[in-house]
């Protein structure tokens, strides 16, 4: 009875080892997840703060009531330059997708490699 | 029946407190905005920290206390941050409140400037009897 135990502890044992064996590889497509997760929100902050920074430029526009066309091609300027950064941003972030996607090809590869030579 | 060149001036003259107000409103925007940002800064910090502490840690045990290790840190810090906004809404509302004394001030200074003096009333009616005695004389 106990040495069936005894097998059947080493099977257990076998198989957690066979488990985190073959989940190894997954460890890599975690790190490179959590690593474009971090450059996503880190991204996402920054143009956060881009909107932010619009928004505080749009209220400090002084108000003239005697050339009220000053104001609107002040605001009309603001909002022109805010288009184009958010036109930089919107490339920053199609670079960004490409360089992960790039990445996690990469790593499949290496991973089919690894499994090819075991 | 006054134009409305008149009326939109004496409109203006009468928005201009609330110009004042309007300028603190602006401040107290800025302020607000760059702190709310501040605190997502705390919060994409935070989410990141959380996501990076698996990487390398051998057990799950591990895991769990660098996670409330972090949670705690970051309690921490929103108290800290709860304590910012509480000061900032302090020195906003004494921002509010020395506008409104300053354009109170201001406006009863203008009532005082608009309202007739008695004496001086009374020294232009003297004027006006001492002319109006000259004109008799000369004329008899």
């Amino acid at each position: 009875m106990e040495s069936m135990q005894q097998n059947m502890n080493e099977q257990m044992k076998k198989f957690a080892d066979m488990q985190a064996k073959s989940l190894e590889p997954m460890r890599v497509f975690s790190a490179l997840a959590a690593e474009a997760g971090e450059q996503l929100m880190r991204q996402n902050h920054a143009v956060m703060g881009d909107f932010v920074e619009y928004a505080v430029k749009q209220a400090q526009v002084p108000f003239n009531p005697e050339a009220v066309s000053e104001t609107t091609s002040a605001q009309v300027a603001d909002a022109t330059a805010f288009g184009e950064l958010l036109g930089a941003r919107a490339s920053e972030y199609s670079e960004m997708a490409s360089e992960i996607g790039q990445k996690t090809q990469k790593a499949v590869e290496e991973i089919a490699a690894a499994n090819k030579v075991v | 029946m006054k134009d409305f060149d008149e009326q939109y001036a004496e409109l203006q003259k009468n928005m201009e407190p609330m110009q004042e107000m309007n300028t603190v409103a602006v401040q107290a925007f800025e302020r607000i905005a760059r702190k709310n940002y501040e605190l997502m800064g705390d919060l994409v910090e935070f989410a990141v920290a959380q996501v990076q502490i698996p990487q390398g840690k051998a057990t799950a045990q591990e895991v769990f206390e660098h996670q409330s290790a972090e949670a705690k840190a970051f309690a921490e810090k929103v108290n800290a941050r709860a304590a910012e906004y509480m000061e900032l809404a302090g020195e906003l509302g004494g921002m509010v409140s020395a506008t409104t004394e300053a354009g109170a001030a201001s406006t009863s200074k203008d009532d005082t400037a608009s309202k007739p003096n008695p004496t001086a009333k009374k020294a232009s009616g003297a004027k006006k009897t001492a002319k109006k005695a000259a004109a008799k004389k000369s004329a008899s």
